[in-house]
Order: C-alpha cells, then structure tokens, then sequence
C-alpha cells in the first residue's frame, strides 16, 4: 500500500522499524541476559528443580484445559440455541450471558470469597475454573453466535428435511462446519487461563495446586530476592505460549482479534 | 390430534436445554454474584462470618467521601486514556510501517504480537527489576546518555504511574496494530492509487483517506481498551502495588486490598458494585459493536 515511496521515504520508514524493533527486542533481551546473570544456565537448572515448576506446570495445564473444554462446551451449545433454534426467550437469554462480557473478575471476589469458602472449595482446581470459566463464556457465546448466524439457513433445513434430529444437527454438522471459531475460542481461552494470575492468588495457597504465573513470587517470597532466578523462571513460564504462537501465527491473530473484527 | 402438536413442542423445549450449561455458569456466578455484592454492600462484615452487621447506605457514603476511591477512580481513567492513545497511535503507526518496502518488516510484524501473549504477571515482574535504581533499563541509559542514571521510575510518585502506563502499551500495541492489520488490509488498494494520483502526500493519504477509512476499528480498540483497563489488575499489584502511597491505585487494586488484606467486605463489595456499574455500560458497547461488524 505504501510501497511507491522515494529514496527518502523509504529511508524514514526503515528508522522507524528499526526503532520499533529495539524497543520490542530491548526488553526481552535485558529479560533473557539477566536471567543467566549469575550461576549462568544453572539458574535455570535451580528453577525447575528447587520449586514445584514441573507440579504448577501441570496445575496450570489442567486447570486451562478444563477451562477450554467447559467454555466450548457452553459457548457452542448456547450459541446454537440463539443462533438457529431460536426457542421463545432466546434474546432475552442472549443478553443474560452476554451482560458479563467486561466483567472484570475481582469485581466478584466478595460473593465468590464467601461461596467458595461455605462449599469448602479453597484450594481446589474448581474455585480457579468455575469463575475463570463463568466470565470466559460471554465472549466465546458472542464470536460463535456471529459465527453460526453468518452460516447459510439451508444447511440447517436441508438437515432437518433429511430427517436429522437438532442433537443429531448439532454433533454431526454443526460441530465440524464450526472448526474455525472452536479454534479461534480455544485459543483465546487457553490464553487467558494460562495467564491468569488473581483467583489462582485469591483461592489457592496451597502450594501443591499453585499455578506457573505464581513461580516468580516463589522467588520473591524466601528473605532474599534472587532476580536472576526471577526472571529465568519468567523465560521458562512464557517460552511454551511463545513458541505455541509463533508456530501457530494465523490463529493467534485469529483468536485475539476475533471479539473486534469479524 | 393431539400427536402433531406434541412432538413440536418437544424439540422448543429441548432447544433450551442447549442454553442450560452457559446459563447456570453464568447467572450462577456472574449474576448472583452482583446481586449478592449489592447485598453484602449494605453489611458491615469481615466476609469469612456468618453474618455481618447491617448499615444500610453507610458503605456507600463511606465510598464518596473516600479519597482513594476517588484517586483509583481517576488512576484508572488516566490509565485508560493514556494507554488507548498512545496504544492506538503506535499500533496504527506498526501497521504503516509493515506496509513500506522496509528491510525487517515481516520480523516486526511477527515480533510485534510476541508481548501480547505473554502472561501481564511475567511482564509486570520483570519490568518492576528492570526499573529499580540499578536494574537494566538505568544501566542501557546510563550507556546511551554517558551519565550515572539511578532513577527509582517506579518508586518515584512523579513517574511510577507514567511507568505502568508505558509497560502496558509495549505488552499491548502489538494488538491494535493487529485490529489495525486487519482493516487496512481490506482497504481498496484503487481508493489508496487514486489519491496518489491526485498528489497526496504520505500524510495527507494516511490523516485525510487510510484513518478515516479505519473509523470501525478506532471504536472498537477505545471500548476494548477501556474495558481491559477496567480490569488491570496484575500489572499494577506486582508492579507498584498502587503505590507510592495511593499514586498508581486502580479499582481493581483498591477492592483487592479491601476484600483481601483489611477484610472490609462489606465495604468491598460496594466498590465492587460502582466497577460492576462501569464495566456494565462498556459490555453493552461491545456487544453492540461486535454484532455490528459481524452484521
């Protein structure tokens, strides 16, 4: 688009990106030159074999999965609802599960606080997924509703005159018709899951279900502050998210514009 | 016959069994959970007993006449404005730039998005020891400028908010340059030809043509921007925790260190109820916009 340009705007654009680039680059370099300051490699050695790393590792990743599972699981099946079945009371439906789509989460912390603690659900998984998945579902429900109202109504009622039943519809057409935005909601969530930081802060102190963003604490916790260590943990947390990104570029794009642009 | 009626009312009501799933998360938590905020908001309470003692209206009066309630009010607009700003500016700005002739630009395009997905609980750690007196960033200064630069960024209350500001717009640029990717990709590159014809300079082109052409984006990237300010919450505890004193406190931080630390849930959950009231009016915003664009 802007690419008839002369020498010296050619040469104006190319300082730009090469100051955009220092400027995203400089901090992810002082990032990963700290986190070898000292012991070198073996601050990582030291990460992952003197904190639970491997244990919230897995914490986090059970507790994403499951997160993803159930908002697909709500989303799809409640956007098929407003979407193409349409029952009596749909919008009124579609605004309830919409109205908490700013929701910030710690907005809820007293009520959420109060129940978990009276269902004795502190420290468990389930007090990080139930609200983690409750105020991830209103996005999902919004992209896949635009979704599936975007898809032809013949591919319903051409299903239905064949004689399939809406469950039959709903598994065997509508689930695979509707891999793009399944993607698209997986990876938005997964995302949020595997960064969420306050209800793993909130309702887990047991340091056996902790999750990976609370690593870095762990080394900020003990008398002395040990940055290296520190920031090796924050490389070693971020690298499988970045790696997931940079394999899966399109998606990513996919999944975090989907909520603006259609 | 009675048959033909019956088997269509048996599938209307089945079709609500696929709205039961995402309604009993949601109201269950989201819904019940503001209700029981309004509730527990006319309470005195510690919010682990039983039962708190009722006020009536006191948390409330309480609220308004609460400086830091106010100061997290005001932090949290400042901070809203500013990263919408400046965060639109330079991700329209990455957006241009990938679309020169430039050397590098696929690698700006791809490094661009890299902050985005990172989690804010790594970034705001690492940034809190790169700005301390002696951390790198004073270092990398120091060498730039040739002076001894021990600048406490954010320690100092003239900086500390200006800092969280910056860290957030270096995380998230890389997402309105993706908003702002995407609507200038769709832009009819003849529109763009013409105006070069005519003798448009690069500026005239992008201010007077490309930026209007982007309205939709614009509006979306202001609503999205101000509820994901509206719920920053990572960034500034494990930055500065609000302070020094209250400088840098946000909604959000503020309500955690009522509820959590002082166990003042009564009062709490009245500030969460004024964040409840603001966040409500952007979810309107967005669904409106979000169903718009998908028309």
């Amino acid at each position: 688009m802007f690419q008839h340009q002369r020498l010296f705007g050619r040469a104006i654009s190319q300082v730009f990106v090469v100051i955009a680039l220092a400027l995203l680059i400089a901090p992810l370099a002082m990032i990963v030159q700290t986190s070898f300051q000292g012991q070198g490699p073996e601050n990582y050695v030291i990460v992952i074999s003197t904190t639970p790393f491997l244990r919230f590792f897995l914490n986090s990743l059970v507790i994403s999965a499951v997160t993803v599972l159930l908002v697909l699981v709500c989303s799809i099946s409640s956007a098929y609802a407003i979407a193409t079945l349409r029952p009596r009371g749909s919008r009124l439906f579609m605004v309830l599960i919409l109205a908490g789509m700013a929701l910030p989460g710690i907005a809820l912390i007293v009520p959420l606080f109060y129940v978990i603690q009276a269902l004795g659900l502190l420290n468990t998984y389930w007090a990080v997924i139930v609200p983690l998945t409750a105020i991830s579902i209103p996005f999902g429900a919004l992209v896949a509703t635009n979704y599936i109202r975007a898809l032809p109504v013949e591919l319903y009622e051409a299903a239905r005159i064949d004689g399939a039943s809406n469950w039959t519809y709903f598994v065997r057409i509508l689930i695979p018709v509707a891999r793009p935005i399944i993607a698209v909601i997986t990876i938005f969530t997964f995302l949020a899951a595997w960064n969420e930081y306050t209800l793993p802060l909130i309702f887990i102190q047991n340091t056996d279900l902790q999750v990976l963003t609370q690593v870095p604490t762990y080394f900020q916790s003990q008398r002395l502050v040990d940055t290296p260590k520190i920031f090796a943990a924050g490389v070693l947390i971020s690298l499988p998210i970045v790696l997931a990104y940079v394999l899966m570029q399109r998606l990513f794009r996919e999944g975090m514009s989907a909520g603006a642009v259609k | 016959m009675s048959i033909p009626g019956r088997p269509r009312r048996r599938v209307a009501l089945s079709s609500y069994l696929y709205l039961v799933p995402a309604l009993i998360l949601v109201v269950g938590v989201v819904h019940v959970g503001i209700v029981a905020n309004i509730t527990y908001s006319t309470l005195d309470w510690n919010g682990i007993s039983p039962n708190g003692k009722p006020v009536g209206g006191d948390n409330y009066l309480k609220l308004l006449n609460d400086p830091t309630f106010w100061v997290s009010l005001r932090n949290t607009l400042v901070f809203a404005a500013a990263t919408i700003a400046l965060q639109m500016v330079f991700g329209f700005a990455l957006a241009v730039l990938v679309r020169t002739r430039a050397v590098l630009r696929g690698l700006l395009r791809t490094l661009a998005f890299v902050p985005v997905v990172l989690a804010p609980a790594v970034v705001a750690t690492s940034f809190r020891f790169l700005l301390t007196p002696d951390g790198s960033i004073n270092g990398l200064l120091s060498a730039v400028t040739g002076q001894t630069i021990e600048q406490p960024w954010l320690a100092d209350p003239s900086t500390a908010l200006l800092m969280i500001v910056l860290i957030n717009v270096w995380q998230y640029t890389g997402y309105s340059f993706l908003i702002y990717d995407a609507a200038m990709g769709q832009i009819d590159t003849s529109v763009i030809e013409a105006t070069r014809i005519d003798g448009a300079s690069t500026g005239q082109l992008l201010r007077l043509v490309v930026a209007p052409l982007l309205s939709g984006s614009h509006l979306v990237l202001i609503v999205l921007g101000v509820i994901s300010a509206l719920k920053t919450f990572d960034l500034v505890y494990l930055t500065t925790a609000g302070g020094p004193g209250t400088t840098t406190q946000v909604l959000t931080g503020y309500i955690y260190k009522q509820v959590i630390d002082q166990f003042h849930a009564g009062y709490g959950a009245a500030l969460s109820v004024a964040l409840v009231a603001i966040a409500l009016v952007f979810s309107v915003l967005q669904v409106r916009l979000s169903s718009r664009e998908a028309k």
